[in-house]
């Protein structure tokens, strides 16, 4: 059986890809992390044993996406859920995909966004810190939805290129921001 | 454009459900699919988990830095868009903040293995869901009788709940309902009532240093004394049954000496002298229609349609099991105590979404205070109809201790006639089957009363 500690250590090392979980259910980072944040106290206060890591991950994005899914029907925007068997899909991938994400991910985020222009972080920062909607982004820069879309979706793309290229090393291609 | 980016423009649309019935099974079907498809939304909802942890964390040394909060001068400066709940935001981006910090504390100071605290008291008494939080971060919510605390911070989590704990000099405190007291012994007891009820038996202390008790609006010296405290946003209820509490207003100083069978309301907008207990009364009832004050549950004000209700909300209990539960405080605040004489009655008039069996009962204290038990019938599902209203009457005679109190069943009474109570309540276990109660009543076996 796991200890307390060996439990807590894993959360906290798989942190990011349990809270993104949390984040495809209810697309709010805050309450993405809120739901991170009940996931290791349900974890910590016992009322669970694990006998293996994978059963610790198994477990907390099974009780991520069901807190997800709670708070959406309390909030009345289960409309917007993806089906059960595609979020599990995706827990699936993430808990098979090779090492988890660690403080050195962020960090290259933290570079890359650092890189991109002004204009590409104050969106992204409307959109996942402030908790906009593309439709209200649009309205703030003043710029039409679609683009706003587009923008959105190619700076995904850019920071990828650029937190893999960051994490391979300074010098190779792809370790700046669009 | 291509393939691949107008699936990604589709899917972020999706999931703002700006997409036609079409375009979602479409996305969907991608999304079962293909591969590339899933590994972008995974990387979307990392990156979006992660520049929100950034930016908290710039919004933190901000706060350090200037030694206030900043999301308001930034949510001008961006430009709020009219009607977006701003200040909510900021709170839950504190919150947020704050929580972050709780678990990196918690799992640093676990790390650490501090030296352990000196236990301080011992639980004398439990029932309900309660939970206790020490100082470095620990949470239990499962105690055994005689299990030793160190300082920390007990929670009754559910309107059933009561906590007693006995501190090593044999004074005694106890919180019911949902209430939250931090306390500490470091040579001077020293309590910090948030939320609630508490109640204290308080043996003489050492001298200069009495007993202490923090509400958000006064602060109270006890030395060999009885008392009870209700802490609510903007005031403070004491009332002594035995000795004198010494209270001070917080807002102007103004203190007062509490003597026995006295009480006084410390509030910003009451003459703070102490006057005598009110006469007890054997009869009560709700009033929701005035509002939800005093009470647990999801309020909704009278309409041409129906009644003032109070719906069922969840509360975990310690063993894991959810009730949804309503409930309403009988003898709080400024009302008179209400005592129960044998031949009173429950009334409870409500409605049921689905059929359910349904637990009715009562918290009751003594008269000096002291937790007296909780009291409950069990009424099975088919008194219940679904999505109908119901009205019952029941006769407390046929309420039983709750069976949680075993352990100290030999200190309780074993009825709650001639008890003060405290809170009427009730539940459905496991499921949620819509209970909304419009009214209760207590119904005095005195005519007239």
């Amino acid at each position: 059986m796991l200890s307390e500690q060996d439990i807590l250590q894993t959360l906290m090392r798989w942190r990011t890809r349990v809270s993104a979980a949390a984040w495809v259910v209810v697309q709010e980072a805050h309450t993405a992390e809120d739901i991170f944040q009940n996931v290791a106290l349900k974890a910590m206060t016992k009322e669970v044993a694990f006998e293996s890591e994978s059963a610790v991950l198994s477990w907390a994005f099974i009780t991520a996406r069901r807190e997800g899914i709670d708070w959406l029907r309390r909030h009345r925007r289960e409309a917007n859920c993806l089906d059960t068997d595609i979020l599990e899909l995706l827990e699936r991938e993430w808990q098979s995909a090779p090492s988890p994400p660690s403080g050195a991910r962020i960090e290259a985020l933290r570079d890359c966004l650092e890189s991109a222009p002004e204009v590409s972080r104050h969106l992204l920062k409307l959109r996942y810190f402030e908790g906009y909607s593309c439709d209200e982004v649009a309205k703030q820069m003043g710029i039409g939805l679609n683009t706003i879309y587009k923008r959105v979706s190619r700076l995904h793309g850019g920071l990828k290129e650029c937190i893999e290229g960051k994490l391979r090393g300074p010098e190779a291609p792809g370790a700046q921001a669009s | 454009m291509s393939s691949a980016a107008s699936k990604r423009e589709l899917l972020l649309r999706r999931f703002e459900g700006r997409v036609s019935a079409e375009e979602r099974a479409q996305v969907n079907e991608w999304l079962r699919t293909d591969a590339e498809a899933r590994a972008f939304l995974r990387e979307l909802a990392e990156q979006a988990v992660m520049i929100a942890d950034i930016e908290r964390e710039a919004l933190g040394r901000q706060e350090a830095l200037h030694g206030r909060a900043t999301p308001l001068a930034d949510a001008g400066r961006i430009g709020a868009m009219p009607g977006r709940p701003t200040s909510r935001l900021v709170m839950r981006t504190l919150l947020a903040v704050a929580a972050s910090t709780i678990v990196v504390l918690a799992a640093s100071l676990y790390f650490q293995q501090p030296a352990a605290e000196p236990h301080i008291a011992k639980v004398s008494g439990t029932s309900g869901a309660v939970e206790w939080t020490g100082d470095g971060g620990q949470v239990v919510r499962d105690f055994d009788i005689g299990t030793e605390l160190s300082s920390g911070t007990i929670e009754g989590l559910a309107p059933g709940s009561w906590f007693e704990l006995e501190f090593n000099d044999g004074s005694t405190v106890a919180i019911s309902g949902s209430s939250m007291l931090t306390f500490s012994d470091a040579g001077q007891k020293k309590l910090h009532l948030k939320e609630g009820n508490a109640s204290g038996k308080v043996k003489p202390q050492p001298t200069g240093k009495p007993m202490l008790i923090y509400t958000r609006s006064a602060v109270l010296e006890a030395q060999g004394a009885r008392f009870e405290v209700e802490a609510e946003l903007a005031f403070t209820m004491l009332n002594v049954s035995k000795g004198t509490v010494r209270i001070k207003r917080l807002t102007d100083g103004a203190t007062a000496d509490v003597p026995a069978k006295h009480r006084v309301i410390a509030a910003a907008d009451r003459e703070m002298s102490p006057v005598p207990g009110p006469a007890s009364v054997n009869g009560w009832r709700s009033q929701l229609h005035l509002g939800p004050g005093g009470t647990q549950g999801n309020w909704s004000p009278k309409t041409e349609e129906q009644d003032a209700k109070l719906g069922a909300v969840p509360f975990t209990t310690r063993l894991g099991k959810t009730i949804y539960t309503v409930s309403f405080g009988v003898s709080c605040g400024d009302r008179p105590p209400v005592t129960l004489l044998p031949g009173a009655r429950l009334l409870v008039r409500g409605r049921m979404a689905s059929s359910e069996r349904v637990f009715f009962g009562v918290t009751v204290r003594q008269s000096n205070g002291e937790f007296a038990g909780n009291f409950q019938t069990v009424r099975p599902a088919g008194e219940f109809p679904g999505g109908q209203a119901f009205e019952r009457v029941f006769d407390f005679r046929d309420f039983r201790l709750d069976p949680s109190l075993s352990a100290v069943k030999n200190r309780l009474p074993s009825d709650p006639f001639h008890s003060v109570v405290e809170s009427v309540w009730c539940h459905t276990l496991d499921k949620q089957a819509g209970l909304e109660i419009a009214e209760v009543e207590l119904i005095s076996p005195i005519e007239g009363e």
